[in-house]
């Protein structure tokens, strides 16, 4: 298990703990963290490919303003960040679950 | 005044705050991580002290009011980042406990090597990234003072130097928490009056006007050199300064007897030609006592036009050999604004006429016409500007793909920053990284809405900076023009306090990381007897801020924001692989980082050297190399996922610790 260890920063990280934990068990952890993360990655990846190819090939959104602003100006100037901050706190959410899950069943095992 | 009175409280109030600290600075650990102490929220804001670079500030407010909506991109790019960074990277990284990238490098696939390599990268990006911060703090004391642009590229270079050599990061993260705070208050405090100001003016005009067009008639002095291209008519003051032959030819003037003189350098070669003496000059009376020497030249002159039919009879020029001032004192004087202008002798540019630029050239821009285009110019006009993706000037090829290729570089290059990366070990442990970067993402949210509003203000009160190109100052130059008085000084003061402490929370990151990977990574570990390694890391600060320096003073033609945009591309080519699939791949070897390295950030580099340094270039090989993220990175990831299969027998044995070491999560704190 990773400790915090007070240490001299330039020295490399100190490995030889022994980590405890088998190679299934670790990839099975690793699988479960990746998978999440990719999972909450895709929904960006989507809407960064999709929005400028969406902006591209229509012209619904063309001279359409709100208080004398283009529409495409506040999609995309103010529209990600929002998107931004709920994937980020769902994710993080998700995955302190998913570690404290893995925590409970090393100690109950 | 203000501004400069700004500048120095920023600037003194960086150094107290760092000197305090350097009172509790005493250990390595202090000097480099601030001791892994600090709290999420006030991290969150050190990081985002330290991330909002001039390239933000100015930058991209230069960028908006050129290009249009596309650089809107660059904000969703550099904040969608950290989520990539939280999803992937972060937390991993916070518990493995290496403090840089290099060191990560050589902890995670154990080759001293790859921790130079890597090291080299860093001092590449670093300094990539600390150019635009000098040619910022360049500009913006060139602008408030007139000095010249070293001038704010020493002061700047001396400051952080001095900060960063003798506070370290411990000092630093109370300094950038501080600097976070003035840079959002500034940029949107401003942001809100001028809004407020423009609004109440004239409503938004700056969308559907199809160019950047001037509220009134504008005088834009021109260098040397610049080929023009009217959109609609305007007049050049030529600027005279040799001969009066070469004045009579560049005005087209064949007949010199309809030209009329009243002294002056000129005035003798001229009346030899056969020019009238001005009966003023003649018979000087009590009210030419204080009038220039002038050249009128009558109507009916081939070559010479009035622009407006109200215009007097006769056309008349300053004398070019009067101090410049004075000059131009004399012929607004004489012109009295646009309306009149046709008492100076003008060349006229009908919508669509070319003219190249001679020395001390004017531009008049009538009011309401646009301002003329440089042949060869990216700026992108007309509905292109507002719609997205639209460009069709040929310098400025491909819209979607540079679109598409700076959405790579920002989104995967933010992790690889060096500066960046650093401040997360600041944090305690996994979770709180996590928490750090949320907050983070909320406060970039907050900042980031604010400079694309300076640029369109700037596309309707100073579209003149598109023409002499200095639209990286636009952000400083609003509130003059668009509130002056007492009230436009307090503005720029603030704006130029949030500047300075861009440039200054973003170059000490930057330096720190620079100075670091030259002491800690690339020195060579014998040490003279009697070097601490404090001492190694100051002499490193100084001389990567000396470096800093020599460059930032030839950056001066670089857009600001580009020249960040440059750096993420290239973090993302080389760090952004090694950082992924060292946290997530077993097979991962030091080979296939090595030529990831080598071959993604390689090829980024030299993309962006030839665009920085070769000729100029059009059509797709322009939009490949100036935004090569798209094909850099994927290169990258193909040569690490490459080298490391055909190298499987380098893969560590310890690499089950090392990944187990990453990924187990923290025991929760039993209080």
């Amino acid at each position: 298990v990773a400790t915090r260890v007070a240490r001299d920063p330039l020295a490399l990280p100190n490995i030889e703990q022994p980590s405890g934990l088998s190679e299934l068990a670790l990839h099975t952890l690793m699988r479960a963290q990746l998978r999440m993360g990719l999972r909450y990655l895709s929904v960006i990846v989507f809407a960064l490919v999709a929005v400028p190819l969406f902006l591209v090939n229509t012209s619904l959104l063309d001279d359409k303003s709100f208080v004398g602003v283009p529409v495409t100006w506040i999609v995309i100037g103010a529209g990600f960040f929002p998107l931004l901050l709920g994937v980020s706190v769902s994710y993080t959410r998700s995955i302190s679950r998913l570690e404290a899950a893995y925590l409970q069943m090393v100690e109950s095992t | 005044m203000i501004p400069i009175i700004a500048i120095a409280i920023v600037a003194i109030a960086s150094t107290v705050l760092g000197a305090l600290s350097l009172r509790v600075a005493r250990s390595t650990s202090d000097f480099l991580v601030a001791s892994r102490s600090v709290r999420p929220a006030l991290n969150a804001s050190a990081i985002c002290g330290e991330y909002l670079s001039a390239g933000t500030f100015l930058g991209l407010a230069g960028l908006v009011m050129t290009f249009g909506v596309d650089m809107l991109w660059y904000p969703v790019g550099y904040t969608a980042g950290y989520v990539i960074l939280l999803l992937l990277v972060a937390a991993p990284l916070r518990r493995f406990g290496a403090y840089t990238i290099p060191e990560f490098a050589q902890g995670r696939l154990g080759s001293p090597m790859l921790r130079r390599v890597s090291a080299g990268f860093v001092l590449l990006i670093g300094w990539m990234y600390l150019l635009p911060q000098m040619k910022g703090a360049g500009i913006t004391v060139a602008t408030l003072t007139g000095a010249p642009y070293w001038v704010g590229v020493i002061l700047v270079a001396v400051i952080v130097a001095g900060n960063v050599a003798f506070g370290g990061m411990r000092g630093i993260t109370f300094v950038q928490a501080f600097q976070y705070f003035v840079k959002v208050f500034a940029l949107s405090s401003a942001a809100i009056v001028l809004l407020i100001v423009g609004f109440g003016v004239s409503g938004v005009q700056a969308f559907g006007s199809n160019g950047p067009r001037v509220r009134e008639c504008t005088r834009i002095p021109m260098a040397a050199g610049k080929p023009l291209q009217a959109i609609d008519k305007i007049f050049v003051v030529p600027g005279f300064s040799k001969s009066a032959a070469a004045m009579l030819e560049a005005l087209g003037i064949d007949d010199v007897s309809k030209v009329r003189v009243s002294g002056g350098r000129l005035h003798e070669d001229l009346v030899r030609r056969g020019a009238v003496i001005d009966s003023l000059a003649r018979n000087p009376g009590p009210r030419s006592s204080n009038v220039h020497p002038y050249i009128e030249v009558f109507p009916g002159s081939s070559g010479t036009t009035k622009p407006t039919t109200s215009s007097p009879l006769i056309t008349k020029i300053a004398d070019p050999t009067l101090p410049a001032s004075s000059v131009e004192k004399q012929r607004l004087a004489a012109s009295n604004g646009c309306g009149n202008a046709g008492s100076l002798l003008l060349r006229v540019l009908p919508a669509g006429a070319t003219y190249v630029t001679t020395a001390n050239d004017v531009v008049i821009v009538p009011k309401g016409a646009r301002v003329p285009s440089l042949v060869g110019g990216a700026r992108v006009d007309g509905k292109a500007w507002e719609r997205p993706f639209a460009s069709k000037a040929k310098s400025r090829p491909h819209p979607l793909y540079a679109g598409y290729s700076l959405i790579i570089g920002t989104f995967l290059g933010t992790m690889g920053l060096p500066h960046i990366l650093v401040r997360f070990y600041t944090n305690p442990d996994g979770p709180a990284t996590r928490k750090t970067i949320i907050v983070v993402v909320s406060l970039l949210a907050l900042y980031y809405v604010w400079p694309p509003i300076y640029g369109v203000l700037g596309r309707m009160w100073a579209p003149d900076l598109l023409l002499t190109g200095k639209t990286d100052a636009v952000v400083l130059l609003l509130p003059q023009r668009m509130v002056g008085g007492l009230g436009g000084q307090l503005l720029t003061g603030v704006l130029a306090a949030g500047a300075f402490a861009a440039f200054l929370s973003t170059a000490s990151g930057l330096l720190i990381s620079v100075a670091g990977a030259i002491s800690h990574d690339l020195a060579p570990s014998a040490t003279p007897a009697g070097t601490s390694i404090v001492r190694r890391f100051r002499q490193a600060a100084i001389i990567a801020a000396i470096v800093a320096a020599l460059l930032g003073l030839r950056a001066e033609r670089f857009d600001i924001n580009v020249l960040v945009g440059w750096a993420f591309a290239i973090a993302a080519s080389s760090f952004c692989p090694l950082l992924i699939l060292g946290v997530w791949w077993r097979r991962f070897t030091w080979v296939g980082a090595m030529a990831g390295l080598l071959a993604g950030g390689g090829a980024a580099a030299v993309a962006i050297f030839t665009v920085m340094l070769g000729p100029k270039l059009t059509g797709w090989p322009a939009a490949l190399l100036a935004q090569p993220a798209a094909w850099t990175v994927p290169i990258a990831f193909a040569a690490c996922i490459a080298g490391s299969l055909l190298s499987q027998s380098k893969v560590p044995a310890d690499t089950h610790a090392r990944l187990a070491r990453m990924h187990t999560p923290e025991r929760p704190v039993r209080g």
